[in-house]
């Protein structure tokens, strides 16, 4: 039996508008996305539903009904379909069930009812029922047993739970350990081992015999309790191991501890990390010796005091138990990028402002060859993109280092809103862009802009400013508008959904930005990473100048000095790279910013950082008409008003 | 899933006898049941103490049993069998028996938990109530209000007859979804032919009422075929659930049921206990145990005397019963009460007399009979015959079948003192069942009176409270005026006007109107309700029921007193059996019927057993068996 889908509506984020409905698929399901996008509350969803084994009781407080500007539900309900039930289980568990095309289904409802009293204080009243629409049977009994799912919190004080003393989770790990079940009797006979239960005896009786001891014993009785106590009710006391109390008791005495290597003659106290690694495999420990259990575990953020290289074995310790015999089905929430970089795209579910979008195939635009490029290249630090507001895609170190300090500049922080940069390197841009498509009209709404050149350079290129090495096959002469519009049509190609792609009309991104109107920046930026030995900045940044003033007055034109500003970049005599960085830094520094740089810009580029920062707004019909008598912005600036629509001609 | 070893040492029986409360299970028969792990059945005489070796199986089962997730099932026809062997389980601390994985129940209720509900939960058709009573009290009332069939008023009786039997047909295959609106039924003899209007007409009734979720018990026996029909691996799934089956009262169980039984349950390992010669519904019921079957033939209740009469008129199956030879216990000769033909009631002033003079003051004593209710027919003989005051406790319940009987069952209920909270659904209840009947929309898609209250809060959130507030008042302080009938036009028009914002104020439909038709004023005195059980006579209080209504009882003292249906005269034709007069064996239906009926009121007296017949039945070759037997036999005159 297995989780197959959760529905939830009025419980928390999910209120009657925006329900659940997430289906869960076998094996491992990883819950991505920003904080307070509702990962808590799928898990918990699913914990108060089927319940939890341990001592992580959860009960359903005022707090977890939704509330909407029209105020708090007053109900909420959870729904979970379980299936693949095992000819065992459906011989188990079939009054709970229901019939449907000739196959048994299990279905768990939790419906709750907040009321208030008169005095304003809330009580909530909660039932679990089976059947379609709760027609069945109460949940209760062995099912309620079998149902219950393990779940790892965050955070977790691992050194307590795994310490001795009552009511330890390791001690009712262990209990639970069907093994463990003879170890609580005497032992069968002289020829088998001794049982943890006859050593525990052996021990009491030697302490019970030592000198000592007995010494104590007496004098407590003699001295003290004999003076203390009336004729004829004599109270006597005994120094024990209580050896006699129950298996759990001795349990409890148990504790599991890390060993140093090479071993100390003192016990060592281990990090965090290490003891929460040792909790989580207690745990699973225990989810894989069971069978009387359905095998669902929930684990929240298992990244906490992890460090990267543990949180990617812990993630192939996880995967490499999934494929064993008796594999549970696994809920994980995370925000390690390092995480969801180290599964399967498919097993991915991103968690958006209460809504889910599984990156399952068939749900995505991704095709099977998406997949496996994706499997191969999108490592950690492209993962950072599941959790992303907004995501500008670029191809090159450049804009890379560049798209930040610009947008900042403009008054539109990345990292203030949560946009990532995400280099692709040289190939696969529309690979990723997909990854946010839905196949069925349903997208993740997170603006996804592809930032590209169409890639043709001016005439100018061709002219003998540049050596004839340099020069270009084909320039801007060499197409007709036909084949200029066809070539921008290939790169806009991927757009549809959330996704916009952004062409540099021009050749690269330093060229057009010295074309633009940055001339005298780009060059001192180029300047600057030249660096000449013995001269500072300033008069490395004063030459720089000097030399455009100088082709100015020679006549040359805008095109003409941007060529000549690029030339030692497509040489390659300075890096691109460093040029960019020396450029993020001078805008930064130097500026222009705001309404002057924004003029300075190449459009696309102003364009492509207002969609990435403008939160998307999930209408789905098309572009609203303006309102009447409104101003409306320029084109150019940015406008943090409006919002963008990504159905068609949204943007514009 | 096998069955644990069930191998008993001597000291594991005698501690199961104890724990019983002083039982013996060191017999043959006794031990052999309680260690068997195959299929067998159980010809139980009565007072053999079959429950309680029931009962200690269990005990013995529970303390072999270590799997979680597969039991036991323990099937019985009556709630009444059910419920004494959970009362004999609590008593030993035994609940984990009567708990998940095992089941104890009617098979009814089996039928109903593990095949016909899962299947209808599918199908996701309603289900309000399963009950044929109910059933035949809706379904007259839409006969009653049909066009088709109304105006064949002719029919009418026979009409009515074919509306409490409206079952869902075999070869209809039900699809998810809402139940047809004309649902196939099975036949009966005299129904018209499919298509034509009178039998859809039937249809339109039996699909109605599927709409509103009410069912008959035949009908979630046919649904139960349709689930393992269309669920192939369902029997292969109860018969992994329960390793082992033990079905007690197996001379009651239906046909239908035993057919149902067992297709689930072939070559399974089924144990059945009963007491064939004690079939009393004998119409659609015929298990007859199986050769070599376990004999548990020493009764605990009776001794010799009656045991021997007993032995001679089992008549179903010949069994040779043994009374039990506790000296201690008082033991009174057998009775045969004669009495003259017109003067019946002396036979109950001689036997309070005998009641009186040998058993002790507060003696459990019975007046008995096979037919306990007039027939009609002026020369048949009923118990009402021999105690005129008698009254057969409320013939067939009045159930509630229109909206003035739910309100005032209702007010009764809220009068006497019970919580709020079932009168106040039950209320709910009809007004959801009316406005559906009005044809609302929305409502026909809605499972249960609980879905209607939400539905009527998310949609109609003032007449949900309009609607609060008149049901408290009717149930706190106008209950006496809502629940009479001659308030009712009155009463339903405040009702109506709650309601009017979801009605538009249209007038009623014609099934709304029936079902809020005025109350009948010739409604039967509450003395007719209630029954008249039993009567005092000379100090003596004397119980009355009809044979059927004690079986598995034990009595002190019990009077069987002739009575006769069709010409057949039952105790003496039991008398004539028994004395060799007339052959057991190859007796006609009737007859058959009536010495069954004997024989299980002659085996419910612990200490005093006597019939009663006319003098002028008594031949005096009877007489002169009945004196051999050692009986007395006592005339009784003015």
């Amino acid at each position: 039996m297995r989780l197959v889908h959760v529905r939830a509506t009025g419980f928390r984020c999910f209120d009657s508008a925006h329900p659940l409905d997430i289906a869960v698929r076998p094996g491992l399901n990883v819950i991505v996305g920003e904080n307070d996008a509702g990962k808590t509350a799928i898990v918990d969803a699913i914990r108060l539903a089927l319940g939890t084994r341990g001592d992580s009781l959860r009960r359903l407080t005022e707090e977890d009904f939704s509330v909407t500007p029209d105020g708090q539900a007053a109900e909420l309900c959870i729904s979970c379909t379980l299936g693949d039930l095992t000819p065992f289980e459906q011989a188990a568990f079939l009054e709970w069930c229901v019939i449907e095309d000739g196959t048994l289904k299990l279905r768990v409802h939790l419906r709750a009812h907040l009321k208030k009293t008169a005095t304003g204080k809330a009580r909530v009243w909660w039932e679990r029922k089976t059947g379609t629409e709760e027609s069945g049977l109460t949940v209760e009994g062995h099912l309620r047993e079998y149902l219950r799912a393990t779940y790892l919190r965050p955070l977790r004080d691992a050194e307590r739970e795994l310490s001795p003393g009552r009511r330890s989770r390791l001690a009712q790990i262990l209990a639970a350990l069907p093994e463990m079940l003879k170890e609580g009797a005497p032992r069968e006979s002289e020829e088998h081992p001794l049982t943890l239960m006859d050593i525990l005896k052996e021990a009491d009786d030697a302490v019970t015999e030592n000198a000592t001891v007995q010494g104590v014993e007496k004098r407590v009785n003699d001295d003290y309790l004999s003076k203390l106590t009336f004729e004829g009710e004599p109270v006597r006391a005994g120094l024990t191991l209580g050896a006699e109390s129950t298996m759990v008791r001795l349990l409890e005495r148990l504790e599991l501890v890390l060993h140093s290597n090479p071993p100390l003659p003192t016990r060592v106290r281990r990090g965090l990390g290490m003891n929460n690694a040792l909790f989580m495999a207690a745990e699973l420990l225990l989810l894989q010796s069971e069978h009387h259990s359905m095998g669902t575990l929930l684990i929240e953020e298992p990244e906490a005091h992890l460090h990267p290289q543990l949180q990617a074995r812990f993630m192939q310790m996880l995967m490499e138990r999934l494929t064993s015999e008796n594999a549970p089905q696994v809920v994980v929430t995370t925000h390690s990028p390092l995480l969801s970089a180290n599964v399967d795209l498919n097993d991915i579910v991103i968690c958006r402002r209460a809504s889910t979008y599984p990156l399952t195939s068939g749900a995505t635009a991704l095709d099977a060859d998406d997949y496996a490029f994706l499997r191969r290249f999108l490592d950690a630090t492209k993962a950072n993109l599941f959790f992303a507001r907004g995501i500008a895609l670029v191809e090159g170190d450049a804009e890379n280092l560049l798209l930040p300090a610009v947008a900042k500049a403009l008054g539109r922080d990345f990292a203030a809103n949560g946009v990532s940069v995400v280099n692709v390197g040289h190939t696969g841009l529309f690979r990723y862009a997909r990854i946010f498509q839905g196949s069925n009209g349903i997208h993740v709404p997170v603006p996804v802009a592809c930032i590209g050149d169409r890639d043709i350079p001016p005439n100018v290129a061709k002219s003998d400013l540049y050596p004839q090495k340099q020069q270009p096959k084909r320039t801007e002469e060499d197409y007709t508008d036909e084949q200029k519009a066809a070539k921008e049509d290939s790169v806009r190609k991927p757009e549809g959904g959330p996704v916009k792609v952004f062409v540099s009309p021009g050749w690269t991104l330093e060229y057009d930005l010295a074309a633009g109107g940055l001339a005298e920046r780009v060059h001192q930026a180029a300047w600057l990473a030249r660096a000449s030995a013995g001269k500072s900045r300033e008069e490395l940044m004063n030459q720089a100048t000097e030399e455009i003033a100088a082709w100015s007055a020679e006549g040359k034109c805008n095109e003409t000095i941007a060529a000549l500003i690029y030339l030692p970049m497509k040489k390659g005599t300075v890096s691109k790279a460093i040029v960019a960085e020396q450029l993020a830094h001078l805008i930064d520094t130097v500026g222009p910013s705001g309404e002057a740089l924004a003029a300075k810009l190449p459009k696309y580029l102003v364009d492509a950082i207002r969609y990435v920062t403008t939160p998307l707004s999930a209408a789905p019909s098309g572009p609203s008409d303006p309102v009447p008598g409104a101003v409306a912005p320029p084109a150019h600036l940015p406008d943090a008003s409006m919002p963008n629509v990504y159905q068609e001609g949204g943007i514009e | 899933m096998t069955l644990p070893d069930l191998h008993l040492e001597e000291a594991e029986l005698d501690a199961l006898g104890q724990q019983l409360g002083g039982c013996d299970f060191r017999g043959a028969p006794q031990r052999t049941f309680l260690t068997a792990s195959s299929s067998c059945d159980v010809q139980a005489a009565p007072g053999s103490g079959k429950t309680t070796l029931l009962v200690a199986k269990l005990l013995h089962l529970h303390r072999r049993w270590t799997n979680k997730h597969s039991g036991i099932c323990v099937l019985s026809h009556t709630n009444a069998a059910r419920r004494e062997v959970e009362a004999k389980l609590g008593t030993i601390a035994l609940s984990g028996m009567a708990a998940h994985p095992h089941f104890v129940g009617t098979v009814t209720s089996f039928v109903h938990r593990f095949l016909a509900l899962p299947y209808l939960r599918g199908l996701r058709w309603p289900v309000n109530k399963i009950d044929n009573d109910h059933f035949d009290a809706l379904a007259t009332r839409l006969v009653a209000s049909d066009p088709d069939l109304s105006r064949q008023w002719r029919r009418k009786r026979q009409f009515e007859g074919f509306a409490k039997r409206l079952t869902i047909s075999g070869e209809f295959s039900p699809g998810p979804g809402l139940p047809p609106a004309r649902c196939p039924i099975r036949d009966l003899a005299k129904l018209p032919r499919p298509g034509t209007k009178t039998r859809n007409a039937f249809e339109r009734v039996k699909g109605a009422l599927l709409r509103e979720g009410i069912y008959r018990y035949d009908d979630l026996t046919v649904l139960a075929h349709k689930a393992l029909d269309g669920c192939p691996e369902l029997a292969a799934h109860i018969r992994r659930r329960f390793a082992l089956i033990l079905l007690d009262e197996a001379q009651d169980t239906s046909d239908s049921h035993h057919s149902l039984l067992d297709r689930i349950f072939d070559g399974h390992v089924i144990q059945r206990l009963g007491d064939c010669n004690q079939t009393l519904y004998d119409s659609d019921a015929s298990w007859v145990p199986v050769k070599g079957a376990i004999d548990l033939g020493t009764s605990r209740r009776f001794q010799q005397p009656v045991a021997e009469f007993a032995s001679r008129i089992t008549a179903r199956r010949p069994q040779v019963i043994a009374g039990h030879d506790r000296r201690d216990e008082l033991s009174l000769r057998p009775t045969l009460i004669t009495f003259p033909k017109d003067s019946p009631h002396l036979a109950l002033s001689s036997y309070s007399g005998i009641v009186d003079e040998e058993l002790p003051r507060d003696a459990d004593a019975w007046v008995v009979s096979w037919v306990h209710r007039p027939t009609g027919s002026k020369s048949a003989v009923s118990l009402q015959t021999y105690a005129p005051t008698y009254r057969p406790p409320s013939g067939p319940r009045r159930s509630s079948n229109t909206f003035f009987d739910v309100v005032s069952a209702a007010c009764h209920n809220a009068q006497a003192g019970a919580s709020l909270g079932g009168p106040a659904g039950s209320i709910r209840r009809a007004v959801f069942r009316l406005l559906r009947r009005q044809g609302l929309d929305g409502l026909a898609e809605l499972k249960s009176t609980w879905g209607f209250r939400r539905w009527l809060r998310a949609n109609a959130p003032k007449v949900s409270q309009d609607l609060d507030e008149l049901m408290v008042a009717i149930l706190t302080t106008d209950s006496a005026q809502f629940a009479q009938a001659d308030k009712w036009d009155e009463n339903s028009a405040r009702l109506l006007a709650v309601l009017a914002p979801l009605t538009g104020g249209a007038a009623l439909t014609r099934s709304a109107r029936s079902f809020m038709a005025r109350p009948d004023a010739s409604g039967s005195s509450a003395q007719d309700v209630l029954g008249v059980q039993h009567l005092d006579h000379r100090g003596v209080r004397l119980n009355l029921g009809s044979i059927a209504s004690v079986k598995g009882r034990t009595h002190d003292a019990t009077l069987v007193v002739q009575t006769t249906m069709s010409g057949v005269r039952d105790v003496k034709t039991a008398l004539e059996v028994a004395a060799g007069i007339r052959r057991r064996n190859g007796l006609g239906t009737n007859l058959l019927r009536a010495v069954t009926n004997v024989f299980v009121g002659a085996t419910r007296p612990r200490h005093l057993l006597c019939l009663a017949l006319p003098g002028s039945d008594l031949t005096s070759k009877l007489r002169a068996r009945v004196l051999a037997w050692n009986w007395r036999v006592v005339e009784s005159s003015e």
